[in-house]
């Protein structure tokens, strides 16, 4: 295969000498693709609630926002202060399905959510390749850009949902992604030499030994810290843990 | 509806036969994308040094400017742990042996909001990063997505 792809700059920036992180896409990195996304509501449940069946035959990436039982916002992947000690509530996704998982002692739980699931296997590698971290300042003034519109939807549109592209929106791109059994207590270290801290995602499985993935921060057996060089992925018991690190800034 | 699209192949893969999975960019599935990002050379900052006591404590209330509810991440910087950097969701971590601390971010209809909140409690094996309260402080960087949160 020959040195051939395509890639496009975000708004404003050159795209002879952008950063990696100020493309819209390349054809060199892999996108959080969305396979499925829906709403759903739990009343008064316990232990497992299916979400969604994906039927994608491998675990995929996923994530999930959540109303809370003590405010009026929808909070990031799946987690909340719904979470304090004596209760636990997972979302966790195998070959088949996204589950919700509620094992709070001595009451049940309701909820309402909206999830996303990806087109990306979680227990899968990716080497990262053509790092450029020299970040630019915006320096294009004229109005130029591509947009591409979800099919059926106008490429006049004002709403931002309805494209599938729009070169004024950047897109989190994946950087590299690596998964590993651990034999804790041990760290687990995801190379990314991309000189800042990236923004990432992290899954940890078989948590309740059932063969399901879940995000880290739900579970007890696992943490994470990011240099600027690398994820450190941190299990105390032995587990199978997943990162995927993203292109995009964190804090430097 | 005919059957146009667009498809573009990661490296070494044939586009004409590339599976969703093996494209970058593939029009019959939507991506993530991103509305807005807090400033990088100033990301929101909280120290509770002064002990706000137990609770939930806003730290960051924005107009997202959308006609819905979008989705949200957002990223934890905890100094003075030294180049430590969480991860995304509630950040759960014991900065005294008996309290939870979170920096939570959450949308509405209308804003973007972090808050901080303090509870009675830990959680067994969670990141311990202080050993007192008001020990640590934290930088915040967020995303507003383009996609629904809600």
């Amino acid at each position: 295969m020959g040195d051939i792809g395509i890639k496009i700059s975000r708004k404003g920036f050159d795209l002879d000498d952008c950063a990696d992180h100020q493309l819209v896409f390349s054809s060199s990195f892999p996108t959080l693709m969305i396979h499925s996304s829906g709403t759903f509501d739990f009343n008064g449940v316990t232990l497992d609630q299916i979400v969604s069946v994906h039927g994608l035959g491998y675990a995929p990436i996923f994530m999930v926002f959540i109303t809370s039982d003590q405010g009026d916002g929808w909070y990031s992947n799946g987690d909340s202060r719904l979470s304090y000690p004596g209760n636990s509530q997972f979302f966790r996704v195998d070959d088949t399905d996204l589950t919700f998982f509620a094992s709070e002692i001595g009451g049940s739980v309701s909820i309402s959510g909206r999830y996303y699931i990806f087109r990306r296997n979680i227990e899968q590698n990716f080497s990262y390749t053509n790092v450029d971290t020299t970040e630019t300042a915006p320096n294009i003034q004229e109005n130029y850009g591509i947009k591409i519109s979800k099919e059926g939807y106008s490429i006049d549109s004002e709403d931002g949902r309805d494209y599938l592209i729009d070169s004024s929106k950047r897109q989190l791109l994946i950087h590299t992604q690596k998964y590993q059994d651990i034999v804790g207590p041990a760290v687990m270290t995801t190379e990314h030499n991309l000189g800042y801290h990236p923004i990432y995602l992290h899954y940890i499985k078989d948590v309740n030994s059932d063969g399901r993935w879940q995000q880290y921060s739900n579970a007890d057996d696992s943490y994470v810290a990011s240099f600027t060089d690398r994820i450190e992925t941190t299990v105390l018991l032995s587990k199978r843990v997943a990162s995927i690190v993203l292109k995009d800034w964190g804090i430097n | 509806m005919s059957n146009n699209g667009i498809k573009v192949s990661l490296p070494g893969f044939d586009v004409k036969t590339a599976t969703p999975e093996q494209c970058a960019i593939h029009s019959g599935y939507n991506n993530l994308k991103v509305q807005s990002v807090s400033d990088d050379d100033s990301p929101v900052g909280y120290n509770p040094a002064s002990d706000p006591g137990y609770g939930t404590h806003n730290i960051l209330t924005v107009e997202h400017g959308l006609p819905y509810t979008p989705g949200c991440l957002g990223f934890i910087k905890m100094s003075p742990v030294a180049d430590s950097f969480s991860a995304p969701m509630q950040f759960n971590f014991g900065v005294t042996t008996e309290d939870i601390q979170a920096i939570v971010c959450y949308t509405t209809s209308t804003h973007f909001k972090i808050d901080y909140v303090r509870q009675p409690g830990i959680f067994p094996g969670h990141q311990v990063v202080g050993t007192a309260s008001g020990g640590v402080s934290f930088e915040i960087k967020y995303y507003i997505l383009v996609e629904e949160g809600s």
